[in-house]
């Protein structure tokens, strides 16, 4: 059972397709059936019933609060992502390529990865002040990290005979980024931006949390300090929504961007 | 005769693959002091490193920085004299246990029913859909909710960091028993080895490389939720302190907080990879990855 479980070949699967969708079904509407059920239990309005949230949320909906929040939140989310994108993906070729600054820059990257750079959070909002600058900042330094390493790490795995190819048909350097690098890179870069994503829904979340008076986060703790779990946990389904959505944009996307490897599982 | 092994070999070499980018010569072509710097690399970045600490301390000595930013003289002698005090010492032991058992909860939850979802397929098809149903949730935003409940106490604590914590690792742990080479449990399986020693001195072993890149990704989580969740809800901790002092313009205590934060995460990190590397012989432990 185990070594048959374990490598599946299609013809002897040990659960079939439908059965595992059926299953998977089953466990997620159990999940609801017992939060459901446990409210009803409880009775407060500390635990509220899944109908509730759902309607709160639909209700917050129509009402434009979430949208007015949402563009707020995703606006610094978004920007912050995109500075990283732009500088984590300059970084990590630049890295790859040039042997000074492979060593002058990446084994300063390593060391600083583990550290939380979140508790650098009070030093930003003193340089950037307590506007959307700070948060995108902070944004922008912790989901850069990720990204650089991916498109190092696709740009070094890049066949080398492909590079010599390009330079003896007389590739410049933007040409080789262009027409090697950062197609050979990125399924790399995709996967970088892919970690990256969930991190910076965290991370802007984060501070609105800390203090803020507009935002999802400022939502989820006003609804909070105002004893409303279903407001609160609304915006967490909201923003759960949102990150799923965004994680299939990506896994689109990279279908789309990387034709040749399709089939390939993510 | 055909060398079979060569023709086995044509892929590159680990070696090969890593100086793709970077173009390294034989070595009877290196020579001179910058060129071996470069190939060691760590020397370069200590240089650079160094320059940009000298530079700072420079700035603060003539007076340039700004009134909220310290010279690394002022930080290391602030760290200093906040551990001996007790301020900095007992705040970060109460953080480093919050953070432990929070840690120890998630990823120990995580390791192990990723490794049974790994094995056991019924599992997976129960568990998985509800891990990625869960997955996209930002953790931390449910910490008001969970306040509410638990209230703003050390239990609420433990439950956001180890909710955090589970994901990368169960992810990994999953993925990594998943993808173990079939021909591993063939031979296994040849020489009639049971389930539990298969599991044991197969499966497991071969999964360990990627299940311990989630426990490192879940080892930096937790120290980011400890930071976020002492933050809001102001419980004392490193987190705390960072915050009050930033509240206070308490800027030496704030920026000692704040190194012994990061020396602690720099710390765990280093042991964590450390004890990896001798439980699987010398794998290198990715910190980047999914989860």
């Amino acid at each position: 059972m185990l070594v048959g479980s374990l490598a599946p070949s299609s013809s002897k699967e040990w659960v079939p397709a439908l059965g595992r969708l059926a299953l998977g079904a089953l466990s997620v509407t159990a999940a609801f059936v017992a939060w459901e059920l446990a409210s009803r239990a409880s009775g407060s309005p500390l635990m509220p019933s899944i109908g509730s949230i759902v309607g709160r949320l639909a209700d917050d909906v129509d009402s434009g609060l979430i949208w007015f929040h949402a563009r707020i939140t995703l606006g610094r989310g978004l920007t912050g992502f995109a500075l990283a994108t732009v500088a984590g993906i300059t970084l990590g070729v630049l890295m790859a390529r040039n042997r000074w600054i492979d060593a002058a820059i990446e084994p300063l990257l390593a060391a600083t990865y583990p550290i939380p750079k979140l508790a650098l959070y009070p030093v930003f909002l003193f340089t950037f002040g307590i506007g959307p600058a700070s948060k995108i900042a902070i944004v922008a330094l912790e989901c850069l990290y990720p990204i650089a390493y991916n498109t190092y790490q696709g740009v070094r795995s890049i066949d080398r005979q492909l590079v010599h190819v390009a330079e003896n048909a007389g590739a410049g350097r933007l040409r080789k980024f262009r027409d090697v690098f950062l197609p050979g890179a990125l399924p790399s870069i995709l996967a970088g931006i892919r970690t990256a994503m969930p991190i910076m829904l965290v991370l802007i979340v984060v501070t609105e949390l800390l203090g803020e008076s507009r935002g999802l986060g400022f939502l989820i703790r006003f609804a909070g300090s105002n004893f409303e779990p279903d407001g609160a946990l609304a915006v967490v389904l909201f923003l759960g929504i949102i990150g799923f959505i965004f994680d299939r944009l990506i896994v689109v996307a990279t279908r789309l961007l990387v034709f040749w490897e399709r089939g390939v599982r993510l | 005769m055909i060398d079979e092994s060569r023709v086995a070999n044509e892929q590159p070499t680990v070696g090969e693959w890593a100086s793709a980018g970077t173009q390294v010569l034989p070595p009877e072509q290196r020579h001179g002091v910058l060129e071996r710097m470069v190939t060691a690399r760590w020397p370069v970045a200590l240089v650079v490193a160094g320059c940009l600490v000298g530079a700072w301390q420079l700035m603060g000595a003539l007076g340039r920085l700004p009134v909220y930013v310290l010279s690394p003289a002022e930080v290391v002698s602030a760290v200093w004299s906040y551990l001996t005090d007790g301020t900095l010492s007992e705040a970060a032991v109460v953080s480093l246990r919050r953070l432990a058992v929070g840690f120890a909860i998630g990823a120990g939850l995580g390791v192990t029913l990723g490794l049974l979802a790994g094995v056991v397929p019924l599992f997976h098809a129960v568990i998985d859909p509800l891990v990625s149903f869960t997955f996209p949730l930002p953790k931390i935003a449910l910490f008001p909710p969970i306040a509410l409940w638990l209230g703003f106490s050390d239990r609420a604590i433990w439950l956001v960091i180890a909710l955090a914590c589970f994901y990368p690792s169960f992810i990994n742990a999953v993925a990594g028993t998943r993808g173990i080479d079939r021909h591993h449990l063939w031979v296994a399986g040849n020489l009639t080895a049971g389930h539990w020693r298969t599991f044991w001195q197969v499966v497991f072993p071969a999964a360990l490389p990627r299940l311990l890149v989630g426990v490192r990704i879940s080892l930096a989580l937790s120290f980011v939720m400890v930071f976020a969740t002492e933050a809001i809800s102001s419980r004392p901790g490193l987190g705390s302190v960072i915050v009050e002092s930033y509240q206070f313009l308490r800027y030496d205590r704030m920026y000692a907080a704040i190194a012994v934060l990061a020396v602690l995460g720099l710390i765990a990190d280093r042991l964590l990879v450390w004890i990896a590397r001798s439980g699987t012989r010398g794998h290198d432990i990715a910190a980047v990855g999914r989860g």
